[in-house]
């Protein structure tokens, strides 16, 4: 029917563009919220989603009951939702949208199939067309008949997912996201919205990890909180540790700084019925690792410290500084974060020791350069004036040229970027600054630039 | 009358004892003193700068902002041995505006970058808070803290609170106060830096960074006098400040602007 015949049908029907985008993206957030069944959820596109609930089902009352609350809460938040159980996710997916949905017992998936149209197999419709107009318009059509054929006619993933839908090969469901290796959660028959009571829950929960990553001698590198609504919204908090850790306390402290500096505070809404926190990477931890609550270890500390520094500003804020091999200023030294498990970088920077002389590299460089006015005697002699940011200065005292050439090495398929002369200088109140003046007059250019690298002390 | 007179003076000791003096806050042990490098300022700091206190170095124009940075990079290297870890927590407008700690220059200056914990902030209230959380770690020697323009937030009570922290671990903090004229806080000392002309004769030559440094508060336990003046220069080679040895211009030591201590002698400076 096209547009114009349904409104001539029924003129008040509002209309909306398909978006894929929304559709997918929403589709993500029902599989975030589903992962309160199992950690391992898996996309079927456009519309579907398969759950791994192998070893699950017992903590929720068995299949059944599993099944009917993920349907029943689904479709109270305003979904049509159809879904079955069954040996691989293909039949399941078959059983739900062309048969009756439920649960198929192990061992009857390839008998339930068999009623079904050839379109649960999930091949195209060409391919369903030319199928039909051989006469196969049911999987039980099909199924016993000879392989080769078919094969040969309508391609190698035929038969194969006949195989899957009818569940006599194993298929497995490609998860999300990765499965953490530890989990633990907490599940409340009246959801919690309290403050307290969640923080109480993260504490019990963080004890629980702790005993299961104590067994095999391991410590998290980065935690995973999911917060399960009531109301079908599910918000994960992630947090990353300098070092494996498993102190409750310390896992604690850190989700509530996590949780502080929220910009959009965590809202329980209804509240939540699941929380669950997972150690989404994990570490050996030695054995005589002492207690984190203990001051004596120095080093420890300073990890702590790097740790909720980087939760609460994130890990792009707290860094260390490492030297790199190269002789051109912008690149000579790098920030890294400082949780990359390493708090004592090798120290090899090198030293200028010019005992008297003033230092060759400021104490601060600005980035990028900023372009300033310079008025010097010859296009290629000392400055004499500049205009820096708007004001003046007289140079009193100049050091240089310090010629850097670029790393024309790097340069594969870019622009050139010119040899610098950089200049110390210092002017009429004694504030020194690191210049450069870009390209060689004469040879890289006729109108060399100016500009503002750097401050020193 | 006299056991009002004994209250009065057990009471005054006990108020002494919480008070600002760390050395008998901490049972009589003097707290570790670092020399300057100039023993005329080390006497009146009353034996050299104090380790577990808060320092602050203040611009004494915007322009003199980076010889401040300078000079507060100096107390780092004072404070700080090379293999101990040192925090700069510095505001993102401050990074904006004088430019991120350059990792070569810190190593011309005499400081060892690899032990430099760089942490980025977006206004003065975390500022704050990372600088509290910072003094708390034992593992550090110095905290830089880099606060933007004159926050609000870092009033009496905040620094009182940070000096504690600083007692209480031994770590020192040194504030780089880029403008305003913020309370005085509880600071042990406080700098007016501004930039001085190198002493250098050579005009193609700058020579060793120089600053003109004024102590105008000194809360120091057994100060020698309320403040001076000073022209100082880096030897990033030695790690020491060092007296300039021509000071063209030089005023009496600051008069007045500490309260404390008034009956030290006025010091004038030698030349």
């Amino acid at each position: 029917m096209t547009l114009a015949t349904a409104r001539a049908l029924y003129p008040a029907f509002t209309v909306a563009e398909h978006n894929p985008m929304a559709d997918h993206a929403f589709l993500e957030r029902i599989a975030d919220w589903c992962e309160r069944y199992t950690p391992c959820v898996g996309l079927v596109a456009p519309d579907g989603l398969a759950l791994d609930i192998t070893g699950a089902a017992h903590l929720l009352g068995g299949e059944e009951k599993l099944l009917a609350d993920c349907l029943n809460r689904l479709s109270l938040q305003g979904l049509s939702v159809r879904g079955a159980i069954s040996g691989t996710a293909e039949s399941a997916r078959a059983i739900a949208l062309f048969g009756q949905g439920g649960i198929i017992a192990p061992g009857q998936e390839a008998m339930a199939a068999l009623p079904l149209p050839l379109a649960a197999l999930g091949i195209d419709n060409k391919r369903i067309m030319a199928l039909a107009r051989l006469g196969f318009k049911h999987i039980s059509d099909i199924a016993g008949q000879a392989r080769a054929p078919f094969v040969a006619r309508f391609g190698a993933d035929f038969m194969d997912r006949l195989d899957r839908v009818q569940a006599l090969v194993q298929s497995s469901i490609s998860p999300r996201r990765p499965i953490a290796a530890y989990v633990t959660e907490r599940r409340f028959a009246e959801p919690i919205g309290h403050e307290d009571d969640v923080h109480r829950t993260i504490l019990t929960l963080a004890a629980d990890l702790a005993r299961l990553m104590e067994k095999r001698g391991e410590g998290a590198r980065r935690l995973e909180l999911g917060f399960f609504r009531a109301d079908g919204v599910m918000r994960r908090l992630e947090i990353e540790t300098a070092r494996p850790l498993r102190e409750p306390k310390t896992i604690m402290r850190l989700f509530r700084e996590r949780l502080d500096a929220l910009a959009d505070p965590l809202d329980p809404g209804f509240g939540f019925d699941v929380i669950r926190l997972s150690a989404a990477i994990t570490e050996q931890i030695s054995i005589h690792e002492p207690d984190f609550a203990s001051k004596n270890d120095l080093a420890e500390d300073f990890a702590s410290l790097i740790e909720h520094l980087g939760v609460r500003l994130t890990p792009a804020r707290v860094l260390q500084l490492q030297s790199e091999d190269t002789h051109w200023p912008d690149r000579a030294a790098a920030f890294i974060p400082a949780n990359n498990g390493n708090t004592a970088l090798a120290a090899d920077w090198d030293v200028w020791h010019e005992p008297d002389y003033a230092p060759l590299r400021p104490i601060r460089l600005l980035e990028p350069p900023e372009p300033i006015d310079v008025i010097a005697e010859i296009p290629d002699g000392s400055p004499i004036r500049l205009r820096w940011r708007r004001v003046f200065h007289v140079v009193i005292k100049a050091e240089g040229p310090e010629r850097i050439a670029p790393e024309w090495w790097r340069l594969t398929g870019q622009a050139p970027s010119l040899t610098r002369d950089y200049f110390r200088i210092e002017n009429e109140y004694g504030i020194r600054f690191w210049i450069f003046r870009e390209g060689i007059f004469g040879r890289e250019c006729t109108h060399p630039q100016w500009f503002m690298h750097g401050l020193f002390g | 009358m006299s056991v009002t007179r004994e209250a009065f003076i057990a009471l005054k000791q006990a108020i002494e004892g919480i008070g600002r003096d760390g050395a008998r806050r901490f049972g009589g042990v003097e707290r570790d003193r670092v020399s300057l490098g100039i023993s005329e300022i080390d006497q009146i700091l009353g034996g050299g700068l104090m380790h577990g206190a808060t320092h602050d170095v203040m611009a004494l124009t915007p322009r003199d902002l980076s010889a401040a940075s300078g000079f507060a990079l100096g107390l780092v290297g004072l404070l700080s041995p090379r293999d101990t870890p040192w925090v700069w927590i510095r505001q993102d407008a401050a990074g904006r505006e004088l430019g991120e700690p350059y990792g070569p220059g810190l190593a011309s200056y005499g400081l060892n970058p690899a032990k430099l914990l760089l942490v980025k902030v977006p206004d003065a209230k975390e500022a704050l808070r990372a600088a509290e959380e910072s003094l708390r770690c034992q593992a550090l020697s110095v905290v830089l803290l880099e606060p933007w323009g004159d926050p609000k937030q870092l009033d009496l009570t905040t620094t009182r609170r940070l000096s504690l922290a600083a007692e209480e671990s031994g770590v020192t903090l040194i504030t780089l106060r880029s403008g305003g004229h913020s309370p005085l806080g509880s600071s042990r000392t406080r700098w007016e830096v501004s930039a001085s002309p190198s002493r250098s004769e050579d005009d193609f030559e700058l020579g060793l960074p120089a600053f003109l440094g004024r102590l105008v508060v000194n809360r120091q336990a057994g100060a020698g006098g309320p403040g001076g003046e000073w022209i100082m220069e880096w030897s990033h080679d030695k790690c020491l400040f060092r007296q300039a040895n021509s000071s063209p211009s030089l005023s009496a030591p600051g008069d007045g602007s500490s309260a404390e201590a008034p009956s030290a002698p006025h010091l004038q400076r030698a030349s």
